[in-house]
């Protein structure tokens, strides 16, 4: 493989169980077992319903949690562990994360040019021409820096903020950005813009995108690559191309197939309900013999069983 | 459930341990040696102040090592030897607060249920009628801002002196003789009316606010509104919103109790009333060293006793007790 | 932009303002705190002296009447009221600092020390706090402002750590404390700036509680005869009044007004809480 193609970042296996209550103790297994690889220049699309676990696998990813289970590699080295602040800070100068609400992402009492001034104080105090760099940021989100900097987060608008978010990974020049529905709060007209924002720097700077996504168009239209999460487990992964063109696991067909098409017409016979699917998907695990993943082409991997959660209990 | 009542029965006997090392070890640490004032103070004291030091010394174990020291202070007490009080000299402290602890129940357990009862009755009331709220609530405000012993002060002037309706100090009597004789039990409920209605009165401020807040915040909940819009009887929203308020004034007994105790000694200090708590400030006047710590203990014992009562009586009422947070697992 | 432009761009501060049950306690308290400010300068006498006859009531020259010996109740009122609000206030923003920092650190790490910070908070919260307070005063050999308002401000604490816990816990899964954590901003400033700094109205509410906690808590020491060794207190007066059986001979003026000041006191610092419960609390409002 050549240099270009070696994953930054590779999860091994991660696993995260929440447990709550304390008479009756509840274990909810979040993400089971997940494991996939991040390019860098390429966008890796992971998509799944809400409570699929594709946000908790974007917080393992940036360690705001610790997974119960499993690893990670950046760059080849094991970071599952790190717990010092000296590393994980070398470690989010090379990853950082944007996430769903901008609003509730900025400390509503300050203005929002503090984002910046935390990034210059922790990584690079030195710095003498914040501003400049500040500004260099801002357009090229085209942002105006006259107009933003001096404001408050609530006088700014949804997609406002988004680009501040990103301008402020770019600031750091992030090998990997974790983009958590990002786009999903804001009006339809403010999101084409985002999203091209977000792939032009994919490309431009060569940063490995993880874009966290319940919506499958979308998936198509940015990914290189697609993961499909159900229920905690990947059931599906690969080019994006191949999963869409022939998904194989039968919750990824009935995902596939309960998008309207924006041509068809309203039909009921396209309704899911819940059980069929947890049926479909049950039934598949037991009618093949086979376990873990199986490669059904080149580059399209289909999850055959659930694989086994460590003794947790 | 393992878990949850390990962490509570562990909290009982902490703060039992924490009371008893704090009564150990305040009078050992303070500037100033109270202790070897306190014998110095008996020297005068005929033939008395032999077996005083020799019982300072003993209950102290001054001639040996701190850890000594603490150790025999656990024993004596798991003995029920609380030493003898110097006021009242030779009784056993222990057999002082044997006979005082009972003036402290019938006053505050009464006055405290009722109180709770009839304050989150009216709370919410209160709660549930806007133009009542507006006259009603100012007075639950100043019977909740009043101290204790402050409005045992009205109370006893206003009821006792002014019109002489109810005795104003003691547990009964002077001349009475202790019975069950109807003559004497009719003194003695006299006698107790007035602290049992201080305590009442101020606590029933409390309550009636606490109930009346969460009333008001209960109505505005989802549930009540839609109940509402269903057509449901006013009186069946009024019942869930009730029964959800409840829940968080247990929990707020619990938190009162500490207070509640406060509030008792003062007022029997106010009425003489020969409870734990007037004991216990009896016993710092006179510099009476063994009783105090005896009532200490005692109404820290008390206090704990109470607060049991009061989680036990929350656990039946809320079987689903599900603190929801989250561990990482 | 300044502290206090952020603040007037604060709704919460409009409606906290507004509110009818703040302003009326605001003023009650404002009130009461300038009648110890200048009480104890118009006053023709001081609260030794011996002012004039004693079992004087309320009159033109003796404002609240005179004590048994003849000493001018409102002089001893209005000093006392100065004495006991300075402990009361030190003793609150003690009690306060050490909830605030205790809550802050057991809601925002969890855990094991979120636990035994717990449990400490339980032992404390359990004690009959007066009965604490006697015995440890009892030993102190001498008894200033400052010594008591720490001691009261030691026991009464954990109500307010229990309230900024909560507080912070919910805080603490805001998306902007995960920023900032993604940032490596050092753990101190996110628990200032992004979990206390978004609870300031809450933390103020608890002040004002822990306040008048203090000051009943001290009253009642005072009462006791544990208060200042020196210098005069309010609940000192009333223990006085008491033990010399002012009621008894009818000097209701000598046992009962100094409280009645001090009630309207608490009685307006209610008001305050209860208003800014109802001003930043958008589900109470419109009641």
């Amino acid at each position: 493989m050549s240099e270009e193609n070696k994953a930054i970042l590779k999860a091994e296996g991660l696993t995260k169980i929440f447990s709550s209550g304390i008479i009756n103790k509840e274990y909810t297994v979040a993400v089971n077992n997940a494991s996939f690889e991040l390019y860098p220049g390429k966008v890796t699309s992971l998509v799944g319903e809400s409570g699929s676990g594709k946000t908790t696998v974007g917080r393992l990813i940036l360690k705001l949690i610790e997974p119960t289970a499993g690893k990670i590699f950046f760059k080849g080295q094991d970071i599952t562990d790190i717990e010092d602040r000296d590393t994980k800070k070398e470690y989010y100068r090379q990853i950082q994360g944007v996430f769903q609400d901008p609003f509730s992402s900025f400390n509503p009492l300050f203005k929002i040019n503090r984002i910046f001034d935390i990034l210059f104080r922790e990584f690079e105090p030195e710095t003498k021409n914040r501003e400049e760099l500040i500004s260099q940021s801002l357009e090229e989100v085209n942002l105006n820096p006259d107009r933003i900097l001096d404001k408050y987060p609530h006088q700014l608008s949804g997609g406002q903020l988004q680009r501040l978010l990103i301008a402020r990974a770019l600031l750091l020049d992030v090998d990997i950005l974790v983009a958590d529905e990002i786009i999903s709060m804001l009006d339809a007209s403010t999101k084409m813009g985002v999203l091209n924002l977000l792939v032009d720097i994919c490309r431009d700077k060569g940063m490995a995108v993880l874009f966290i996504t319940h919506d499958l168009n979308l998936g198509y239209y940015l990914s290189d690559d697609t993961l499909i999460l159900h229920e905690g487990n990947l059931v599906e992964r690969g080019a994006t191309t191949k999963v869409y063109e022939n998904p194989y696991h039968p919750y990824t067909q009935m995902l596939f197939d309960s998008v309207p098409d924006i041509e068809e017409k309203w039909d009921r016979s396209k309704e899911f309900i819940p059980e069929q699917i947890i049926e479909a998907v049950e039934e598949f695990y037991q009618n093949n013999d086979e376990e873990g993943y199986k490669e059904v082409e080149e580059n399209h991997f289909v999850l055959m069983s659930i694989l086994e959660t460590e003794n947790y209990k | 459930m393992g878990k949850y009542f390990a962490k509570k029965l562990v909290i009982y006997p902490a703060t039992f341990f924490v009371a008893v090392t704090i009564n150990w070890a305040v009078p050992r640490f303070m500037p100033g040696d109270p202790i070897l004032s306190m014998i110095a103070q008996f020297q005068g004291l005929e033939g008395g102040q032999q077996i005083i030091q020799e019982r300072f010394i003993e209950n102290f174990g001054l001639d040996q090592s701190l850890i000594i020291q603490y150790f025999e202070f656990w024993r004596s007490l798991f003995r029920g030897d609380l030493g003898i009080s110097l006021m009242i000299y030779p009784r056993p402290v222990f057999d002082i607060i044997k006979s005082s602890i009972i003036y402290d129940i019938i006053i505050v357990f009464p006055a405290v249920s009722l109180s709770w009862i009839v304050g989150n009755k009216a709370g919410a009331y209160s709660g549930f009628n806007k133009k009542a709220d507006s006259f009603v609530m100012p007075f639950f405000y100043f019977l909740a801002s009043s101290p204790y012993f402050w409005f045992a002060i009205v109370v006893v002037y206003v009821f006792g002196f002014r019109f002489g309706v109810f005795p104003t100090s003691h547990a009964y009597g002077t001349g009475m003789t202790p019975g069950f004789t109807l003559p004497f039990i009719i003194n003695f409920i006299r006698h107790w009316f007035l602290p049992f209605f201080t305590m009442f009165l101020v606590g029933l401020g409390g309550w009636a606010i606490g109930m009346r807040n969460m009333i008001i915040y209960e109505k505005k909940a989802n549930y009540s509104e839609y109940m509402k819009a269903l057509g449901a009887k006013d009186k069946l929203v009024r019942r869930y919103a009730f029964r959800n308020g409840v829940l968080p004034q247990v929990t707020g007994l619990a938190i009162q109790l500490g207070t509640i105790i406060s509030g008792a000694i003062l007022v029997q200090m106010v009425f003489s009333y020969p409870g734990l708590g007037y004991r216990m400030v009896q016993a710092v006047q006179t510099q009476d060293f063994f009783l105090l710590q005896g009532c200490f203990l005692a109404l820290i014992t008390m206090a704990l006793a109470a607060n049991f009562i009061v989680d036990i009586v929350y656990m039946i009422i809320d079987p689903s007790i599900r603190a929801s947070y989250e561990e990482e697992g | 932009m300044s502290f206090w432009n952020k603040i007037k761009k604060n709704e919460n501060i409009y409606y906290a303002v507004t509110n009818t049950k703040v302003q009326i306690g605001v003023v009650l308290f404002l009130l009461i705190l300038l009648l110890s400010i200048i009480g104890p300068m118009i006053t023709r006498y001081s609260y030794t002296e011996f002012a004039g006859p004693g079992y004087e009531p309320p009159s033109s020259d003796y404002w609240f009447g005179t004590t048994i010996q003849g000493r001018d109740v409102f002089t001893q009122t209005v000093f006392g009221l100065r004495s006991t609000i300075l402990v009361g206030f030190i003793g609150g923003l003690i009690a306060s600092i050490i909830g605030v920092i205790i809550g802050l650190i057991a809601g925002y790490k969890g855990g094991w020390l979120d636990e035994l910070l717990m449990m400490l908070t339980n032992v404390v919260l359990t004690f009959p706090t007066l009965a604490v307070l006697i015995i440890v005063a009892a030993y102190l050999p001498y008894r200033g402002i400052v010594n008591m308002a720490v001691l009261v401000g030691l026991t009464v604490w954990p109500w307010t750590a229990r309230a900024v816990r909560s507080q912070t816990m919910s805080l603490k899964n805001s998306r902007f404390v995960d920023l900032s954590r993604i940032s490596s901003n050092h753990i101190i400033r996110i628990l200032f700036e992004d979990i206390a700094a978004n609870m300031f109205s809450y933390i103020f509410m608890v002040f004002i509680l822990q306040f008048l906690g203090t000051i009943l808590a001290t009253v009642g020491l005072e009462f006791i005869g544990l208060g200042p060794t020196r210098g005069i207190s309010l609940g000192l007066i009333m223990q006085q009044a008491v033990n010399w059986n002012a009621l008894e001979l009818g000097m209701w003026w000598w046992g009962i007004i100094p409280g009645l000041i001090l009630t309207i006191m608490i009685v307006s610092l209610y008001f305050i809480n209860t208003g800014l419960d109802e001003a930043f609390n958008p589900k109470l409002r419109e009641f």
